[in-house]
């Protein structure tokens, strides 16, 4: 009996331990959700107590919320950045899943060949290619043009490799049994095998949207007129004004990290999944 | 399927063929070579903090008490955010004027620091912002890792006598060989990859302190327009990263033994 107490107070202590060191790292997080509420001068004056990180019961300002929103094109841009990556997502399940499928099911020549040249194209850091991907798209005609964003980004190795692994461990006897019943055609096809996937298409969804969702150097050197911009774009101008309001900024931030952390929370079953793949992966 | 093989096509023959001149330029441009300096510098701080920081926030949360999940997307919520809210959030906070960081050593009587504007700490900031941006994500990797480390290893150990600081050294660490090695070339390749922070904080300043090299072929290749000179750059680049992860390779995993 003396040990259970013993071992629930260090446990308790263990959590506190813990919840400090959450609350250490996650100040800036905590800071900027917290500013956000608050006029500029309650910001200054609170930064050197710990009253920066406690919402502020007595002062709460959602004006800067209302301030950004009517100031800077946010909406505008985050309206932008649903729109086109809502269409890579689709593209890109549609893309990669049959090219998965093929890997997995299909022998055609050189096919082994091909998959270790994707795992390999895995790992090639996006800057390698960001100029020379530049100049195609640009000979296209592409830039400045939402084309230029979603095109280059539809196949991905990463995304390959995930739904082949998946295919493989999915018996082919449900396929064959859509042979036999005379489906032989591939929409049936995707009738059959693709609700087997559904988890390795949330992970990709979920990837691909916060990746570019999150994506910045490719849409800056892609779209060259405001109206276009994405959501960080239009974020990285509110840096650039001046004078800044503090609070504004805050909420800014706050605003463009909500559509993330609102996918982190509630799905994050299938994110951290994603995360373990690519672990995995090697 | 664009984004994949050409990195070689533009070579520096843009317009014209002008054989290696490119490069011999890039071995006489002192920027360039700072970047070089600056991103070595750079990944060879951030990769042991950031698996530091990694390492020891997943040991810290491998307990199976309730809530663990809570401090486990606490420490992982740096992951998800945008690299550009990351640094303007901290460009705030290291402002050397009205920053959070100055305000709070301020009210602890400790000197105010310049951050970002002095070249000797600017560098040393953006490791520090970089190394906790990233750690949740190598946290959990390692969690994985953890994971598999089987439970009877450590309870024979603890039959024998063994004390934590032992079962850490020789089964915990063992154990994660594999998965270390993984990491370390993932945030090395990542280190490398060094953009948005110096180009949103610091535009390469203070003296092209923090100027690393995708910034240089940022700056040449996009906004200058030499896709040639740039195109170089960037084969520099892929080759000095191949280089470094087969080098990691190599000697990380020459140990098994």
């Amino acid at each position: 009996m003396e040990q259970n107490n013993k071992s629930k107070g260090r446990t308790a202590v263990y959590c506190i331990f813990l919840l400090v060191l959450a609350c250490i790292f996650m100040f800036p997080l905590l800071w900027m959700v917290v500013s956000s509420f608050k006029s500029d001068t309650a910001i200054y004056s609170d930064m050197t107590s710990i009253k920066a990180f406690l919402l502020p019961f007595t002062d709460f300002s959602p004006f800067n919320y209302s301030n950004v929103v009517n100031k800077y094109p946010i909406i505008h841009a985050a309206f932008n950045s649903f729109s086109y990556i809502l269409v890579i997502i689709v593209l890109s399940e549609i893309v990669n899943s049959m090219a998965g499928y093929a890997f997995a099911r299909l022998k055609f020549p050189f096919s082994n060949a091909i998959f270790s040249l994707i795992i390999m194209l895995i790992i090639v850091p996006i800057q390698t290619i960001m100029l020379p991907q530049f100049v195609i798209v640009y000979n296209l005609g592409w830039v400045n043009n939402y084309m230029g964003l979603i095109a280059p980004v539809i196949a991905n190795c990463l995304y390959i490799f995930l739904f082949r692994q998946t295919f493989l461990n999915i018996p082919a006897e449900i396929e064959e049994a859509g042979v036999i019943d005379g489906a032989n055609e591939f929409v049936i096809f995707f009738r059959l095998v693709i609700p087997l996937v559904k988890p390795t298409m949330a992970t990709v969804a979920i990837l691909n949207f916060i990746g570019m969702w999150n994506d910045f150097v490719w849409p800056t050197m892609v779209i060259t007129s405001p109206d276009l911009q994405t959501i960080q774009m239009a974020l990285s101008t509110m840096f650039q004004v001046k004078p800044q309001i503090l609070g504004e900024i805050m909420a800014g931030l706050t605003i463009v990290t909500i559509p993330v952390l609102f996918i982190f929370l509630f799905l994050q079953k299938y994110y951290v999944q994603g995360i373990a793949s690519t672990g995995a992966k090697n | 399927m664009y984004s994949f093989t050409n990195y070689n096509i533009l070579k520096p023959d843009e317009k014209m063929f002008v054989g290696l001149n490119n490069y011999t330029r890039l071995l006489s441009d002192s920027v360039f070579q700072k970047s070089i300096l600056n991103t070595l510098y750079f990944t060879v701080l951030v990769v042991p903090l950031q698996l530091f920081f990694a390492l020891g926030l997943a040991l810290l949360v491998n307990k199976k008490m309730k809530g663990m999940k809570f401090f486990r997307l606490a420490f992982f919520s740096p992951t998800i955010l945008s690299l550009v809210v990351i640094s303007m959030l901290w460009s705030y906070i290291y402002n050397p004027d009205n920053g959070l960081l100055n305000a709070m050593l301020q009210s602890f009587h400790l000197p105010p620091q310049p951050f970002l504007t002095s070249a000797d700490q600017a560098m040393n900031c953006l490791i520090i912002m970089s190394a906790w941006q990233g750690a949740g994500y190598q946290m959990m990797i390692f969690l994985g890792g953890l994971q598999d480390i089987p439970e009877y290893l450590y309870d024979a150990s603890s039959i024998d006598g063994a004390t934590s600081v032992q079962k850490f050294k020789y089964i915990t660490l063992p154990g994660l060989k594999n998965i270390s090695l993984l990491i370390i070339i993932t945030i090395t390749i990542s280190a490398f990859q060094l953009l948005i922070q110096p180009m949103l904080m610091t535009g390469g300043g203070p003296l092209d302190s923090t100027v690393s090299i995708v910034y240089e072929i940022y700056q040449y290749g996009y906004k200058y327009r030499d896709m040639g000179y740039g195109c170089a750059m960037t084969v520099v680049f892929t080759i000095m990263i191949l280089a470094v992860a087969l080098v990691q390779k190599k000697f990380l995993t020459e140990k098994d033994d």
